[in-house]
């Protein structure tokens, strides 16, 4: 059967890329090689649309590794990010006209190349990367990322041992595809994925590595009108502002540790107010539930600060470095549980409402003109959040814990057991039966700079993360609380080469320290080498 | 770039660095391992009276080394369930119960109750080799563990109403001013009876605690042994220890000292005497100056092998 499946995905991948690849040399041969010099984004969208067809442009690609707002972001961007940071060919031919004299090209993606077809007024742009990483790590505690997964205690097997591991399951694929404009009204699309699909539990440690199923990472369409932009699909959750230059720069695996970072299906609608100075945007999402039998969706709602005059080079996950202005993000979450009652037949729910709140800054404290010339380019970026109940916007962030288990007062055999109807780690019963939200802090600080070197084709960056729950522990019943976490601390630092123009590497260490609930501390070090060809 | 192979140069030596100063420091690391003989100076036949030399060692709270173990309480809400069927979600797992397992009977007697959690530290351990018989490698010993820990057990308010358990912020009298129930004293009662019968618990008190309900004090104490064979290779520090149940070999490295200091520690990070998360142990000799009754003295550092006789 694992067979079969990956033959369907190969075949699948395999059709996707020829057809592409096709239509990109169809146009090529039709309309003659308009190729682009990488990076020259403010000016290659006029080019790469009269021709058609072309290798470069700015595609964007993202990752739990290299971040970024896949493609398509157009959606609540001024009219230079659109200009800019957007696929030409998802953009669609009308982008030319909103591109604005003198002002810089900003990005929140990586801005990596893009291979463009043009079919009429379409415009279809595959993008994405290779990659391989390298992983040592001093435990056994992880699978691909770190994240917010407990390290292994010391003293067990998997807490005293270490691991190595070699991974391509990051790879990414995207494609953009821009509709005609209709009037004022532009539509666009984007389907990404990567190769961390879901394995079954009975998969061998080959298998895991070597056949790996796709995920969906990014499904979502984009409308932009005159009044206001709707983004419709899976997306980066709008608390935390995700991929919309956020991010760290870091050789990890996003999210961090205590970084906000997560993708849902959602309706998101927004209004950005774009000037020479500043841009000012305002969005509000109706996401999909973290429980489906609250009945009603999350929402979420941000309000997002540029400075457009004040802007460097940056990098977020490990991308390829880009231009990002000075800029502050504020967003909120809400939403309710209707979980029922710790019972074995309940036949009445609890129900509680839970908030979050996330502040975001990017700041550039060396201004660059172009992210081609970024010696000595320097930028500070920070995330703080905060909130009850919001542990799935965090990447795999539970602490461990469990739901309690049921009494069984009469002595029945089998016991009776609890007919859950949320995701353990979110909420939970206290020993009085009351419902509970899981109270977590996150904290992501992160620098970046850019090294004198080749035009800052050099650079390096540090973060420091960690993660707090002020009643994980009082919510966990004595007896289990070895097995929950409620601090973890984080610390990182990368190296970075821009080889070629679509070639990078980087080295990194990350070490993160645990702290259980019953005082032991538990830490990992990891080492870490990225290779990425990006395109 | 033409600078490539400086980069690479500087990735190289970068990612060397890091590798190698990236280990995790053990919690615990291993005691000198000397050898010699742990018989030295023993020249009293005072355990076994079987014509063999006996030395005795002791260990006190401080002197092990332990790795921190926790062994999750048993899911046991998943014993005895029926297999799924296909397609059925099996049943979820769970941490514990607020109630540690309390189960109280209809007459209010207590019929079960969880109280061992969490891990109960080392207080003390005493050691005593016997002497290899002429012309064996393989010589005789016993060890006795005693573990104990104050330990604390909440039973919330819910949890112990489910069980019959009246709570009242006053207490209960009837016309006569007798106390019918006040919650945790009952409780503490019914505790205490129950818990006579078991010889690792003492001391049980039950006060009100938190989430409105009863905090449980006690003292548990677990006193286990293993006795058995020892045997060391000549001129090695490696001795391994045999034991009387059959469980495999527990080996462990040593250095005695004529001080009468005897450091073990398992060998290969394995567990001394397969006492879980065991890895170090410090001994020290008895003497007749420790203070101490033991080594076959009739009372405190008298008697027995001391020069001073007992008052």
């Amino acid at each position: 059967m694992k067979t079969l499946t990956m033959k369907h995905h190969t075949l699948w991948l395999t059709l996707g890329v020829a057809c592409l690849l096709s239509l990109n040399a169809q146009a090529q041969s039709t309309e003659g090689d308009s190729s682009q010099p990488a990076g020259d984004t403010t000016t290659s969208a006029g080019s790469d649309l009269s021709a058609g067809a072309s290798l470069g442009a700015s595609g964007s690609t993202e990752s739990d590794h290299a971040s970024a707002d896949a493609a398509v972001n157009s959606d609540t961007k001024s009219a230079a990010e659109k200009k800019t940071d957007v696929a030409p060919a998802a953009q669609g031919a009308t982008d030319a006209d909103a591109k604005p004299q003198g002002k810089a090209a900003f990005s929140n993606s990586e801005a990596s190349k893009g291979l463009t077809a043009a079919l009429g007024d379409w415009h279809l742009t595959l993008y994405g990367y290779a990659a391989l990483n390298a992983m040592y790590d001093t435990t056994q505690s992880f699978t691909q990322g770190i994240y917010n997964n407990l390290v292994k205690r010391p003293g067990t097997y998997a807490g005293d041992h270490d691991s190595f591991q070699l991974s391509v399951r990051d790879s990414r694929l995207g494609l953009k595809i821009g509709a005609p404009p209709s009037g004022d009204i532009k539509a666009s699309a984007v389907i990404e994925m990567d190769f961390n699909g879901l394995q079954p539990a009975e998969f061998t440690e080959h298998d895991k590595t070597i056949q790996n199923p796709i995920r969906m990472r990014h499904y979502y369409m984009q409308i932009q009108t005159p009044v206001v932009d709707v983004l419709a699909g899976q997306y980066f959750d709008l608390f935390g502002w995700g991929g919309k230059g956020f991010f760290p720069s870091t050789l990890s695996f996003l999210g961090l540790t205590g970084e906000v970072y997560n993708r849902e299906a959602q309706l998101r609608i927004s209004k950005t107010l774009s000037s020479e100075a500043i841009d000012f945007e305002v969005a509000v999402a109706a996401t999909r539930p973290a429980q489906r039998a609250s009945g009603v969706p999350d929402f979420q709602a941000g309000l997002r600060l540029a400075v457009n005059g004040w802007a460097t080079a940056r990098q977020q996950g490990y991308g390829q470095p880009s231009m990002g202005p000075l800029a502050i993000g504020v967003s909120g979450i809400t939403r309710r549980f209707e979980v029922a009652e710790f019972l074995p037949n309940p036949m009445d729910a609890k129900v509680d409402r839970a908030f979050g709140y996330a502040v975001d800054a990017f700041i550039p404290v060396i201004p660059v003109k172009s992210a081609e010339k970024r010696s000595n380019a320097l930028a500070l970026t920070g995330e703080f959040s905060s909130g009850g109940g919001i542990g799935d916007l965090y990447t795999e962030l539970s602490g461990g814990l469990l739901f309690p288990t049921l009494p069984n007062p009469s002595d029945k055999v089998p016991p009776p057991t609890y007919p859950q109807n949320v995701d353990s780690g979110y909420v939970t019963y206290d020993g009085n039966g009351q419902l509970q939200m899981v109270k977590w802090q996150g904290l992501v600080a992160n620098i970046q700079y850019y090294l004198p070197i080749a035009d800052g084709k050099v650079w390096i960056s540090g973060s420091y993360a960690q993660s707090f729950s002020s009643n994980l522990r009082s919510l966990t019943p004595l007896p289990a609380r070895g097995a929950v976490a409620t601090k973890s601390q984080y610390m990182d630092a990368s190296l970075f080469f821009a080889w070629t123009e679509a070639l990078q590497t980087g080295v990194g260490f990350q070490t993160v320290k645990q702290t259980y609930a019953d005082g032991v501390e538990a830490r990992d070090n990891r080492t870490e080498l990225g290779m990425h060809f990006f395109f | 770039m033409n600078n490539g192979r400086l980069w690479g140069s500087i990735a190289t030596t970068l990612l060397g660095l890091c590798l190698s100063g990236c280990t995790v420091d053990e919690k615990c690391d291993a005691l000198s391992a000397c050898g010699g003989n742990v018989m030295l100076g023993a020249d009293k036949d005072f355990v076994l009276n079987d014509g063999l030399v006996d030395a005795e060692y002791w260990a006190y709270r401080g002197d092990e080394c332990q790795d921190e173990l926790f062994t999750p309480p048993a899911q046991n809400t998943l014993l005895a369930q029926p297999t799924h069927l296909a397609r059925e979600v099996p049943p979820e797992r769970s941490s514990a119960d607020w109630c540690q397992n309390l189960v109280i009977r209809s007459d209010r007697t207590i019929k079960r109750v969880n109280l061992w959690f969490p891990e109960i530290p080392l207080r003390d351990a005493k050691l005593t080799f016997s002497a290899p018989d002429q012309g064996s490698y393989m010589g005789s010993y016993q060890i006795q563990f005693n573990y104990s820990k104050a330990m604390r057990a909440d039973f919330s308010k819910q949890c112990m109403e489910a069980q019959g358990v009246v709570f009242a912020t006053q207490e209960l009298r009837d016309s006569t001013g007798k106390i019918l129930d006040h919650g945790c004293e009952e409780f503490s009662h019914a505790m205490s009876t129950v818990l006579k019968t078991e010889p690792n618990v003492s001391s049980v008190e039950c006060h009100p605690g938190p989430q409105e309900g009863c905090s449980c004090i006690y003292n548990m104490l677990i006193v286990t042994g293993v006795t058995g064979a020892w045997r060391r290779k000549p001129d090695s520090s490696l001795m391994v220890l045999y034991d009387d149940l059959d469980t495999p070999p527990a080996p462990a490295d040593y250095c005695a000292q004529a001080s009468g200091e005897l450091d073990m520690t398992g060998h290969d990070r394995t567990w001394l005497w397969n006492q879980q998360g065991l890895r170090t142990l410090k001994f020290k000799r008895s003497t007749c100056t420790d203070h101490k009754q033991n080594e076959g003295e009739g009372g405190v550092d008298c008697g027995g092998p001391c020069p001073n006789a007992c008052p």
